[in-house]
């Protein structure tokens, strides 16, 4: 054994290092492996759009980044800036590239870019076992050497490979790879490269010439970087030789000519180390993956998966679950020894009334949002995880595109709108996921529109399968309905163009049941930080609201519209307005008045019907105003109520004149 | 099914081959006074009499066939021909992704110049570069390809703006 002197010092003592790679090749694993902190293993940029970050295990003061995963640099969606922006303004020691080992092509483009950028950097070919299971055999030896990086196998799920590349990471130089460009383009770079050497401060995050490729090729992350350190004038400068470029090239964009030479480099780079390219797999996994995107055996897997869906969620979850946790544990063990244990130490009724009373913090909100949403949503996110980690879902997108499509939209967006059926809040998050901002809100309108979450489905089939299946058929055909022509119409009234479907789908694999398992509890513990206070807000507000009698006004207020419009008692007022602070809420409400007779057929309908459109809760509206704006949420929320309403006086009046029900 | 081919049809009864457009000259009594003469999928043997049918004029069964991959004769279930992609597309010109039929091996020689800049870079970032070798394995409800490793599914639309060649 040699006594290893390096040349470089370990890592110094501060900075990070940034995980960077394409996404589904495992990059959160070999942050999970690297850090031991529990990340969430997902395919899917929606949950990792936050930048996690944790200390490197071996050397604590280092602090791993984990970025959105990226196709290429320059960046097309909000992700990618976003890893673009954590390479240009963090303090990186190196950077860590997680590439598939069975797509080299690809991943050695992606390599090459980040290695321009001129920092110390390391790339592991993940998946190896993958690879290998379908022949794909490389020299990594050879391609480390042809790179100019190191190159380490791992199988991060497994934990292959981990040690090595702590070793590659510890002795990282800056690559001494240096492609060729063709003449004017190599003279632009080195001109703009020259031009930042001494019009910015060194030392540069990557290096000037990596700065200057990402400037000739219109990088706009880049750009804004630039502008917010440059003077106008540098700028103007800097636009002026890059257009000139632009304008000698003739035609192809420079951006164009920059990535053609890099693939070309790639191209020539393969044969060379790739000694066997492999085959696809025939197995079971692999058979079930094709045929759920076949046009008719995908509908039926579909249709099988939604059963299963509502037999976990809707039988297991929200009924057996809910069942336990609010009549028995909430109901008879906690509350009760609660309520008494408020009264005895505190005598002003206020205060009682605000913990413990109708609409007490204790009583109302967390109740509401531990025994009763808490199972269903646990067991809803239990089931997307597997869905998810499966890699079913993008095979679902590819599917139902041609619903979409109508809709103004892509098959992207079945991925929020299944979530919706668990938890419209979490669903509004997941709209990160769309391309564009015309799509992300087109999505959200959907959401709070017509997709009931799990809490309210379960009681609206409840209702509805109590007066009988054409009941439920027309709630659903209504919903629907709604459904395309809200977004078939607000597809054709927002401005932009629709983002056309393309999408990877990773091969379909036995989901690891302790990766789906991190995975919700992730999300469990995220909405029990997020969630809950808000339905603890919620309480105070109808607390505050009944208190100063302005609930009592406000039910009395909407009467009219809710007997005379909707046909429906009365009393249903106040469920509606409950039912903007617990969704199911203002379902449970009439629910009530349905077990007491109080309701006819056409009323049950109806109320379900306006139910399901109303505004979603008050934690997704805030959730909605977070992520797309307040004027937005306002917007749609003027928007959705009065609709809602003349929905189901129509529905009410409709189904009188044909008599149905009766 | 493309206006190049020529289906012909074989009475079943007598042998005759002959070309199904002769439906719409059709003297055979029973089909001149019935009301779908024009539109229907039966066809009469012009000699003998018997009934032949097109499959192209059915929409059932076009329906059926594209859904069921039904292409000249080779059963209702090859949807999808991952096969070993012997089927390497020999012919040298230049034809939309869209095209292709699913199992067949092409490269990828350019895209349509109408293609947005924005896309345009989308589908290189995925791999659809020049040069690159792909697999067609699906093209309804989307186009889905073999990348290397990747599966990549992208709209009709989109593939109609990939150029490949053999």
């Amino acid at each position: 054994m040699t006594c290893h002197a390096p040349s470089v010092p370990p890592l110094a003592g501060f900075g990070s290092i940034a995980l960077v790679g394409h996404p589904n090749v495992g990059k959160s694993v070999i942050f999970q492996r690297l850090t031991g902190q529990h990340a969430i293993v997902s395919n899917y940029p929606g949950t990792t759009v936050e930048v996690m970050r944790g200390a490197v295990r071996r050397w604590p003061e280092i602090s791993l980044v984990d970025t959105p995963g990226i196709v290429t640099l320059p960046p097309h969606s909000e992700d990618e800036a976003v890893t673009e922006r954590v390479l240009l303004n963090e303090p990186l020691h190196a950077i860590l590239q997680v590439g598939d080992a069975k797509n080299l092509r690809r991943t050695l483009l992606l390599s090459l870019q980040l290695a321009e950028l001129g920092k110390p950097i390391v790339l592991a070919l993940n998946m190896m076992d993958e690879a290998r299971q379908r022949g794909v055999l490389f020299d990594t030896d050879q391609l480390s050497q042809a790179m100019g990086l190191p190159v380490v196998p791992t199988t991060a799920v497994r934990s292959q490979g981990i040690q090595e590349l702590l070793q590659a990471l510890e002795t990282a130089e800056a690559p001494r790879l240096q492609i060729e460009y063709p003449l004017e383009i190599e003279k632009a770079i080195q001109d703009t490269q020259n031009f930042f050497e001494k019009s910015l401060p060194i030392p540069t995050p990557v290096s000037p010439r990596g700065l200057a490729l990402l400037w000739l090729s219109r990088d706009t992350v880049c750009q804004e970087w630039l502008t917010n350190r440059l003077d106008s004038a540098k700028i103007t400068h800097l636009t002026r030789v890059r257009d000139d470029l632009d304008h000698l090239a003739g035609g192809t964009p420079l951006a164009t000519r920059i990535q053609t030479t890099r693939l070309a480099w790639v191209d020539n780079l393969i044969p060379g180390v790739l000694q066997q390219a492999g085959q696809q797999q025939n197995n079971l996994t692999n058979k079930i993956g094709r045929l759920s995107t076949h046009p008719v055996w995908g509908i039926l897997i579909l249709v099988g998966v939604l059963l299963a869906l509502y037999e976990f969620v809707g039988i297991f979850g929200a009924g057996f679950l809910v069942g336990i946790l609010e009549e028995n544990l909430f109901g008879q063990i906690i509350n009760p020894w609660v309520i008494s244990l408020v009264n005895q130490w505190i005598s002003y009724p206020l205060i009682t009334d605000f913990l413990v009373g109708e609409f007490g913090l204790w009583t109302m909100g967390v109740t509401y949002a531990v025994a009763l949403i808490l199972p269903i949503v646990a067991t809803f996110f239990l089931a997307f995880g597997v869905l998810e980690d499966s890699g079913y879902l993008p095979r679902l997108a590819a599917l139902s595109n041609r619903f979409f499509e109508k809709l103004g939209l892509n098959g992207k967006a079945v991925l929020p709108m299944v979530l919706g059926l668990g938890c419209v809040t979490m669903a509004a998050l997941t709209t990160r996921i769309m391309e564009s901002k015309r799509e992300r809100i087109l999505v959200t309108l959907l959401l709070a529109l017509a997709v009931p979450c799990s809490a309210q489905l379960g009681v609206v089939m409840g209702m509805l399968a109590g007066v009988s299946f054409s009941a439920m058929l027309i709630w659903s055909s209504v919903v629907l309905l709604v459904m395309f022509a809200v977004g078939w119409l607000a597809g054709k009234l927002m401005p932009g163009e629709r983002t056309q479907l393309l999408v990877e789908l990773p091969p379909m694999r036995w989901p690891t049941f302790s990766n789906v398992f991190a995975k919700t509890l992730a999300r469990l513990e995220w909405y029990l930080k997020e969630v809950v206070p808000l339905f603890l807000i919620g309480a105070a507000l109808m607390f505050t609201l009944d208190q100063t009698g302005l609930l009592e006004r406000a039910i009395r207020l909407s009467e009219p519209l809710i007997t005379g419009w909707l046909g429906l008692p009365a009393e249903a007022s106040a469920a509606f307005l409950m039912g903007f602070l617990r969704r199911d809420f203002g379902a449970t409400g009439l629910f009530q008045m349905q077990s007491h007779g109080l309701l006819s057929p056409i009323q049950v309908v109806v109320s379900m019907v306006t139910v399901t459109l109303f505004i979603p809760c008050i934690a997704s509206l805030m959730v909605i105003s977070r992520e797309r704006g307040w004027k937005t949420a306002a917007g749609m929320f003027l928007i959705i109520m009065p609709f809602a309403f003349l929905v189901g006086g129509l529905l009410y009046r409709l189904l009188t004149w044909f008599g149905w029900g009766i | 099914m493309s206006a190049s081919e020529t289906t012909t049809i074989t009475c079943m009864m007598c042998g005759e081959i002959y070309p199904p457009q002769q439906i719409d000259t059709c003297t055979a009594r029973a089909c001149t006074s019935c009301p779908i003469n024009q539109g229907c999928s039966l066809v009469r043997c012009p000699r003998c009499g018997f009934e032949g049918i097109d499959p192209s004029r059915s929409t059932l069964v076009r329906l059926f066939s594209r859904w069921g991959g039904y292409s000249k004769g080779k059963g209702p279930f090859r949807w999808r021909n991952r096969g070993s992609g012997n089927k390497i597309d020999t012919d040298k010109s230049q034809k939309q992704l869209a095209e292709l039929p699913p199992g067949s091996r092409s490269f990828v020689s350019g895209f349509q110049p109408h293609l947005s800049l924005e896309n345009k870079a989308r589908l290189q970032a995925y791999g659809l570069t020049p040069g690159q070798e792909i697999l067609v394995l699906q093209q309804s409800p989307v186009t889905i390809v073999l990348i290397e490793h990747l599966e990549l599914a992208l709209e009709t639309e989109m593939a109609k703006t990939v150029i490949v060649s053999g």
